[in-house]
């Protein structure tokens, strides 16, 4: 009886285990994140002294087949307002996204070569490579172990660049990602800097299921070198709306610089 | 027994694959997650986003600022000695933006500054165009009304700013609007070019966007005053020594001066391309031989720019043909080509470097000209952000001639985000003498900078 209750055990554990990092991967990357979303963005910058710095941001999202078309729109504080930002988010990892900001006090839309995503996002702990989707097959991934986190099964998976190219562009020589069982969800991220030897600690702190699709309500991102914290970033989510017909002409340069 | 031994090697290899990872660096690592850094709520942030939103279609806004400035080479023009405190402005700028529906909007912008630096130096004699020029002002920048006349057609109406080309530094298509040349090396290029009335009709089309404009305001250059630290007109023009330099004729806003202008501009996926066409005012003043006044002249331009992105790489080019251009010395118009090219580079984390090169090629030339056959322009920037964008450096440096031999200037400024809305930047700048009669000429202008503003 002992026998057949271990044996049964293991063979679920083992069932469990079976899915390999890569499928993972793939089930995180297909999972369904919603289509043509608005949402009110809050994003919070704590440097080490705990000087806080807040921007208010409209963001806009679409799909455009396996593509992404991105709008963001700051709203405060006044000096930074109606800055926006358009992203083209290529799913084909051979080609670079489109990106253009339009910087009000210039009056002009400016493209932004955009292969090197290691750059801070809107100097947040964020980097352009942690705003658009990541390509799976650019990464090798193993099942670390299983363990819970906010009281959820996830499986800790490290996740390795395939190529320098790769590091390059993102800037992270490895990260160890926790992915939740029962979502695919990404919840926690540890990414390891490949300059300064720094490490970014990312943490989903809300979660919510809005319209059917698992949404990120606050998200955190951490950076330190050692011990010690050097810049943190919280962004706020709000108001997520999913299926809204926004059109593909909505994203072009055209909006960015008429504003909202 | 086989039951067993399958039991056995299941178990050994599960427990293998865990010890395999369980890296001791990499839990130290994850003991991060678990410190008290880590964040847990920010019950102390406001929720300010839905008090953004609701908002009303009314919104002000604006920015008060002071700025100082101190020559370090002590040098006179007519007489003033320049050296040490020579700007102690306050400045105010207002927004007003009117949402008149979901598609239509109201903005007006204005500014207005005092420097009360020719208050302090009483002992000093200011002439009066320098006063003028320089001590206070009150300007009107944009004021237009903008909406969509129908899915695929905007219209913008009013005073407004109309930027043509790809590049940032050198302008060659960008002929648009007038300058604002009063501190020449100082401005950066968002408060360069001053707002003009127009009707501007934009129509779009697949990638394509047809843009029309039809200019009512004859606005021209401010230049800097006669006489001042940046025009010394006895150095530059010997001959108007102890006279009173030419008025500007400025021509008229009236049907017959009615300016004209045309782009295509299309955006594809990795690459831009323009094609502009344009009969508009000048943005420089010549002297008419015959009349011995200063002029502005209308010149006919048509031109092209390109941007392509690859890799971490923004290449620009830009070309433009401009005729009826006038110059100092000559009665004859002349025809200039005008070309650019250059590049962004984004490779390194957060910093671009820039570099443009700019030839102006002017036909049938005489050697009376003031300038040279071929008049080449070199402009490097580099910016790097450090500490999550809350310092920002800068590097320009702008120099004139095939070798450099103009003259040109350096300049070197940071920018701090002291906290949200407030902004600081310091700085230095030095003018570098050539060949380039100008330049030569203030030469001595060098200074260290500061200003400090409140945006709100």
């Amino acid at each position: 009886m002992i026998l057949k209750t271990i044996l049964l055990a293991s063979l679920t554990l083992s069932s469990l285990m079976a899915i390999t990092g890569q499928e993972i991967a793939q089930k995180v990357h297909d999972r369904d994140d919603g289509d043509n979303s608005t949402s009110k963005m809050k994003m919070i910058l704590i440097d080490k002294s705990g000087h806080k710095r807040i921007r208010d941001l409209k963001t806009f999202t679409k799909d455009k087949g396996e593509d992404k078309l991105k709008l963001m729109f700051f709203l405060t504080p006044a000096d930074v307002k109606n800055t926006a930002f358009l992203t083209h988010d290529f799913e084909d990892s051979s080609r670079d996204d489109d990106q253009w900001l339009y910087l009000p006090e210039l009056q002009k839309v400016k493209r932004i070569a955009s292969s090197d995503k290691s750059s801070s996002f809107m100097g947040s702990d964020f980097t352009y490579s942690d705003m658009t989707s990541r390509n799976v097959e650019d990464y090798t991934y193993k099942i670390m172990k299983e363990r819970k986190v906010a009281g959820h099964m996830t499986w800790q998976m490290l996740v390795t660049p395939k190529s320098e190219k790769t590091v390059d562009e993102t800037g992270y020589t490895k990260s160890i990602v926790f992915v939740r069982q029962d979502n695919f969800v990404i919840v926690q991220a540890l990414n390891y800097i490949k300059a300064g030897k720094k490490l970014k600690y990312m943490k989903v702190k809300g979660l919510k299921k809005i319209d059917g699709i698992w949404t990120a309500t606050e998200m955190q991102m951490i950076t330190k070198k050692g011990k010690k914290t050097l810049h943190k970033t919280i962004f706020k989510f709000s108001d997520i709306k999913y299926n809204q017909n926004l059109k593909e002409s909505f994203f072009t340069t055209r909006t960015i610089q008429k504003g909202l | 027994m086989n039951k067993k031994l399958f039991l056995s090697s299941l178990l050994s290899t599960l427990l293998l694959q865990n010890i395999a990872f369980a890296d001791d660096s990499f839990d130290m690592d994850l003991d991060g997650f678990d410190s008290e850094e880590m964040i847990d709520s920010e019950e102390d942030i406001q929720e300010s986003v839905d008090e953004v939103q609701k908002s009303s279609p009314l919104t002000v806004g604006g920015d008060i600022a002071f700025k100082t400035a101190y020559g370090y080479k002590k040098h006179k023009v007519d007489g003033v000695e320049y050296g040490g405190f020579n700007q102690a402005q306050i400045s105010l700028s207002v927004n007003i933006e009117y949402k008149i529906s979901d598609s239509w909007k109201l903005k007006v912008d204005a500014d207005t500054y005092y420097d009360s630096v020719y208050a302090l130096r009483t002992k000093t004699d200011f002439n009066d165009d320098v006063l003028e020029s320089y001590e206070t002002d009150i300007m009107i920048k944009d004021a237009y009304i903008e909406g969509s006349l129908t899915n695929s057609l905007d219209l913008k109406l009013g005073r407004q700013i109309v930027v043509w080309g790809k590049s940032d530094s050198i302008r060659i298509t960008d002929v648009i609007n007038p300058l604002d040349n009063r501190t020449p090396g100082m401005t950066d290029i968002e408060d360069l070019r001053l707002s003009v009335g127009m009707a501007k009709f934009d129509y779009y089309v697949g990638n394509w966007n047809i843009s029309g404009m039809i200019i009512a305001e004859n606005r021209v250059m401010i230049e800097s005053a006669p006489r001042g630290e940046f025009f010394p007109v006895d150095t530059l023009f010997p001959s108007a020594k102890g006279k009173p330099f030419m008025e500007l004729d400025t021509p008229s806003s009236s049907l017959e001066n009615i300016e004209y202008a045309l782009a295509f501009n299309g955006v594809f996926s990795g690459w831009d391309l323009s094609f502009y066409g344009a009969d508009v005012l000048d943005q420089r003043w010549h002297i008419n031989q015959v009349t011995k006044t200063r002029e502005v002249s209308t010149i006919q331009m048509l031109g092209s720019a390109v941007n392509i992105a690859t890799g971490s790489w923004l290449l620009k080019s830009e070309v433009a043909f401009l005729s009826g251009i006038n110059y100092n010395q000559v009665i004859d118009e002349k025809n200039r080509l005008d070309m650019l090219i250059g590049f962004d580079y984004m490779g390194i984390k957060d910093t671009v470097l820039s570099l443009e090169v700019a030839d102006r090629h002017i036909f049938d030339y005489e050697n009376k000209i003031n300038s040279e056959k071929d008049d080449i322009q070199t402009a490097v920037r580099i910016t790097r952000s450090f500490s999550n964008d809350s310092i920002q450096l800068t590097v320009l440096r702008t120099m004139f001639g095939s070798s450099f031999k103009e003259g040109g200037f350096v300049r070197v400024w940071s920018e701090i985000d002291i906290m949200d809305g407030v902004t600081s930047n310091i700085g230095v700048v030095d003018y570098i003498g050539g060949d380039n009669i100008f330049m030569e000429a203030v030469k001595d202008n060098d200074r260290i900078f500061a200003d400090i503003s409140y945006s709100f």
